[in-house]
């Protein structure tokens, strides 16, 4: 980009919404890189000094096809449509990388994308047996995602998330609605958000690491008594529901079914949001406490939160052993800390997580067992983006916009293997795409708008319509709903009906993103195929080749005969013309010389092989 | 696996080997842990019955009449054994099958309680835990195995690797009469078309091999030309039904539970090590005494089918044929005449592989209420398959983070299941 492009925003006022950024693209796109231009030379420079101190060639960069296929990939999910890629090849100005950069950043193919990215960590899932539905904890992600919330801001509000699980805007609760074991969510939040794996402290000290049993318990103290409940509070339970509900219940299964479950939709909430005290387990067996003894919150490390309380230590333990002491939302201070950036592990884990994201390794460490002196083989570089992450107050984009305009970024993929040259955060490495990247891009051979039915807004499931609905409803509204209504089966079906109204043309599922499906609509069969995670666990996708997987990319993968790349093949009679066609669409490059050979097989055929190839699975 | 192929057959391998034999790893020829007993079971075929079997509408009549709801007393073949006339097919098998009256779990939700049940552990979230199938898949297998020793047919769970590498979750063939899913190819591509298909890919793969190839490429190319064998093999013949003896498949009722027992049968007669067959719609919170026949009729059937299938293969001897559930169901048929939920007493069944047939095995209260002699615990029962099949139930594995699993977690083998 050039200086003077550089110079001219910093005098112009940041844009801000569609309309502005449509009418002052040049300003907009230079705002963000005014950001992170230094940011991007910055790394440079500590990358070139220890390629320099470690006696390694420099990686080549990489041409403007490599590029625009790898940016497509890591910023917006899929591969670039064969016109996309043209237009960037034939673009001729000097800034065009950083200008496709903050397009990508900006547009809607990074909502869906970053969501499956979101989701996955964060564990988007039914609930289970309770209530089936994960509330709207997806649509909150999404939300987070498409409104750039900091980063540090979104884990604070999954930490402390309380309240009603349907109501519109409060689906972070979904966070703990889908976890009935409170210490499990507790180790899995720790490993979350700080990348540090104590579960094995839950139940005995553990073996290899400095926390012990009664640690966990003391940060467990923070969340203590936080709990799903679906059903009515025994008040409302015996004031409001329980006539109807017996009656029902003595008349008929399905009609009882309906009550029970319409009234969950309005009730269900995450209640407790921390006591700040817990009691060491039943079998607890070290010599420094007892069973049931009360335990006062306490942090792993760092400066302690402050925490309010309104009972003491003493008065609790002259309380039965179920007693854990009143909510006094001591679940703020644990996200306060947790959050914080003086907590040595919250933002280095989330650099290293995003450093791996993009290039493929880690920076810092094991992405779910990180320690806390853990520097990475490059200190100076962790310290950097950390530091970068921090200034950026928790931007993502100004992140990924950093690390994505960076010439690091922007080098040779390199194929990790056990001969020279040794990998040293240098740049990229060669990895097998995501799942859903796979599948999202055979909509860019599909479709010129590959991106087109990605949500805009706050797309409202069927529950929460149902809860917006159940507000004005009296208890003869239940019940008439539950004897007069669609029964049983079609309860939430004909939500997700009004639902999908409201939210107005989807457009059909077969041009979906990956990220559009889910429980509401069904499971995405090809990316559960292909590795998507099933979100029981943290990091859980798998980029293993199995034999359903290959057999269905082999024998069951199918492009329609309408598809943009058969359009495009059609409309030229030149073979050679139809040769390039094939390579950029897939491989988004054109053949080498090498590649001649292959000229002589029919189009169909090539285009299998391509689809099957190494090539295009893999990121490079 | 059959070498003895035609020239057409030794051709197409031919190309099939070129593209890449080199650091072959099929993810079925992986070998690890020994058999630590003598096994007296070479493989398994785990029924599954998704939702909860009503034990007194089946196979625990020795309760209370008030327990039994609509469900009458038939005599067995078996001496001592009655059952509810809801199996009268089954009621001339029950030589074959020992009943177990009191298995107990922990777990009263289906999630949990299926995840228990073939698992031998709590589900967390924080581990994913392999499923029985996936353990005995991954001791059992060995070089010469051609076939993968895990499948899972019809819906539900699908047969899950839990923290193990994926290569030991079951195959699944969600349609026992379409076999593997994708495993033909399209129709109207010839040999010749398809060998193209192949050369052009591995042209294509071995370029990019030379610029970018690290063992994640090389496993693919790996995993390629594994699939194209298995594709090409006579093992796929294992999954066509209709490539068997007309007098066995005329053993069977067609809906699609009893293929799937037939396919069952046909499997293990190939050696595979653990076929899971899934049978749901258990789960009947009213009217029960509607809803259930149709279902019952179908396990009776299938099951019957299955047990004549390998008695007349000489199979039964050497095949542990086991029939679990989640949980069973209460004793008091509720006011919308159904039964809901109880862990604490439901019963299971095993045929095959010496198991004490004829028998019962355990006993709830005459109230139906409670688990009271010879209790089972789930762990316990996963524990004994193992110890049939020669595997230590207490057989170690780390998770992916070092956290040790035992193979039935805290169960034990309960040896006197066997003669």
């Amino acid at each position: 980009m050039s200086l003077i492009l550089v110079a001219f925003c910093i005098l112009a006022p940041r844009a801000q919404g569609a309309e502005a950024l449509n009418k002052n693209a040049e300003t907009h796109v230079a705002s963000r890189l005014l950001d992170v231009t230094s940011y991007s030379n910055e790394i440079d420079q500590l990358v070139a000094s220890e390629v320099k101190r470690l006696d390694q060639d420099p990686r080549p960069a990489v041409d403007d096809y490599t590029f625009c296929r790898r940016i497509y990939i890591d910023a917006i999910g899929r591969i670039p449509t064969i016109d996309e890629l043209e237009s960037f090849v034939s673009d001729d100005r000097s800034d065009k990388r950083a200008r496709l950069i903050d397009k990508l950043l900006d547009s809607k193919g990074y909502d869906s994308h970053w969501y499956n990215y979101w989701a996955d960590l964060l564990r988007v899932k039914d609930i289970g047996d309770k209530l089936h539905h994960s509330g709207n904890f997806s649509e909150w992600i999404k939300d987070a995602v498409r409104t750039n919330k900091p980063y540090n801001q979104m884990a604070h509000e999954l930490i402390n998330s309380s309240g009603e699980l349907y109501k519109p805007g409060n689906g972070a609760t979904g966070f703990y609605a889908r976890e009935p074991m409170p210490l499990d969510h507790l180790a899995n939040s720790v490993k979350t958000f700080m990348g540090m794996s104590i579960e094995c402290a839950q139940c005995h000290d553990h073996p290899f690491e400095d926390w012990s049993q009664k640690d966990f318990y003391k940060l467990a103290a923070f969340t203590s008594r936080t709990h799903l409940r679906v059903d009515p509070l025994p008040k409302d339970e015996r004031e409001i529901y329980a006539k109807d509900r017996r009656i029902l219940k003595q008349r008929d299964f399905d009609e009882w079914i309906v009550y029970r479950e319409s009234i969950r939709v309005k009730h269900a909430a995450i209640y407790g949001n921390g006591t700040g005290f817990m009691r060491l387990p039943h079998d607890y067996q070290y010599k420094d406490g007892k069973p049931h003894d009360v335990i006062e919150a306490n942090v792993l490390f760092g400066k302690m939160p402050e925490v309010n309380y309104q009972m003491t230590k003493e008065k609790l333990e002259s309380l039965p052993k179920n007693n854990f002491g009143p909510a006094i939302n001591a679940r703020k201070s644990m996200a306060d800390w947790m959050t914080s950036p003086e907590n040595p592990l919250f933002t280095k884990a989330t650099v290293n997580r995003l450093w791996h994201k993009i290039m493929g390794t880690e920076l810092v460490g094991q992405l779910g067992g990180l320690k806390l002196k853990d520097t990475g083989k490059h200190p100076a570089l962790t310290r950097k983006l950390v530091e970068i992450m921090k200034a950026s107050n928790y931007d993502t984009k100004v992140f990924l916009s950093t690390l994505f305009n960076s010439k690091t970024y922007q080098s040779k993929a390199l194929a990790l293997s056990p001969t020279p040259p040794k990998y040293i955060l240098d740049g990229p490495v060669v990895r097998r795409l995501a799942a859903e990247v796979i599948v999202d891009s055979f909509l860019s051979l599909k479709t010129e708008t590959p991106d087109k039915y990605v949500a805009t807004e706050f797309r409202w499931d069927g529950f929460t319509h149902f809860y917006e609905k159940s507000q004005d409803m009296t208890v003869k509204d239940f019940v008439d709903y539950s004897v007069k209504g669609p029964g049983r089966g079609q309860f939430q079906a004909r939500e997700e009906r009004e639902a999908m109204r409201r939210n107005g043309d989807m457009g059909p599922s077969n041009l979906w993103r990956v990220s559009t499906f889910g429980r509401n609509y069904r499971r995405h069969w090809m990316a559960m195929l292909l590795g998507k995670s099933n979100r029981e666990l943290i990091d859980e996708a798998s980029r293993e080749p199995d034999i359903p997987q290959i057999l269905f990319l082999m024998n069951g993968l199918g492009i329609p005969q309408n598809a943009l790349i058969y359009r495009k093949l059609n409309a030229t009679a030149d073979h050679r013309e139809k040769m390039d066609i094939l390579w950029k669409a897939t491989l988004g490059r054109l053949p080498k010389d090498s590649e001649e050979s292959l000229f002589g097989n029919n189009p169909d055929d090539i285009l299998w092989a391509l689809l099957n190839s190494n090539e295009f699975r893999f990121g490079r | 696996m059959n070498f003895d192929l035609g020239d057409k057959m030794m051709k197409r391998r031919d190309f099939i080997y070129r593209v890449g034999m080199a650091g072959m790893s099929l993810p079925f020829l992986k070998t690890n842990g020994a058999p630590a007993y003598t096994a007296k079971a070479k493989s398994v075929i785990y029924i599954f019955l998704n939702g909860g079997l009503s034990q007194y509408d089946s196979f625990n009549v020795e309760v209370d009449k008030t327990v039994l709801g609509n469900s009458t007393i038939i005599k067995s073949n078996a001496d001592g054994v009655r059952l509810s006339h809801y199996y009268p097919k089954l009621a001339k098998q029950m030589d074959k099958l020992l009943v177990l009256n009191a298995m107990k779990t922990n777990q009263g939700a289906h999630p949990a309680g299926i995840y228990k049940m073939l698992t031998s552990y709590n589900p967390r979230s924080t581990v994913t835990h392999p499923e029985l199938g996936a353990w005995v898949n991954k001791c059992l297998t060995n070089q010469l195995d051609s076939l993968p020793n895990f499948v899972s047919i019809g819906n539900g769970r699908s047969g899950s690797a839990g923290f193990f590498p994926g290569q030991w979750a079951a195959l699944p063939v969600k349609d026992p009469d379409k076999g593997i899913d994708f495993v033909s190819r399209n129709n109207a591509l010839g040999d010749r078309a398809f060998e193209k298909r192949i050369n052009i890919l591995d042209s294509l793969n071995q370029n990019f091999q030379a610029n970018y190839g690290d063992k994640e490429t090389q496993s693919y190319i790996d995993t390629y030309a594994g699939s194209l064998k298995f594709m090409n093999s006579n093992d796929i013949d294992a999954f066509e039904l209709k490539n068997e003896t007309p007098h066995i498949i005329n053993l069977y009722a067609n809906d699609k539970f009893s293929r799937s027992c037939l396919l069952a049968g046909r499997l293990v007669e190939r050696g595979v090590r653990f076929v899971k067959v899934n049978l749901g719609g258990w789960d009947y919170h009213d009217n029960i005494y509607s809803k259930m026949p149709a279902n019952a009729n179908k396990l009776d059937s299938g099951l019957s089918s299955l047990l004549t299938h390998l008695n007349v293969k000489g199979l039964l001897d050497s095949t542990l044929v086991v029939v679990s559930t989640e949980f069973g169901r209460k004793p008091d048929v509720n006011p919308n005449k159904g039964r809901d939920h109880h862990p604490d007493g439901f019963t299971c069944l095993m045929a095959g592989a010496g198991v004490k047939a004829g028998q019962i095995y355990g006993s709830t209260t005459k109230d139906g209420k409670h688990a009271d002699q010879d209790v089972l615990d789930v762990t316990d029962f996963n524990a004994s398959i193992a110890w049939r099949l020669g595997i230590d139930p207490r057989f170690e594995e780390n998770s992916a983070n070092g956290r040790p699993f035992l193979l039935a977690n805290k169960g034990e083998a309960r040896k006197e299941l066997f003669n």
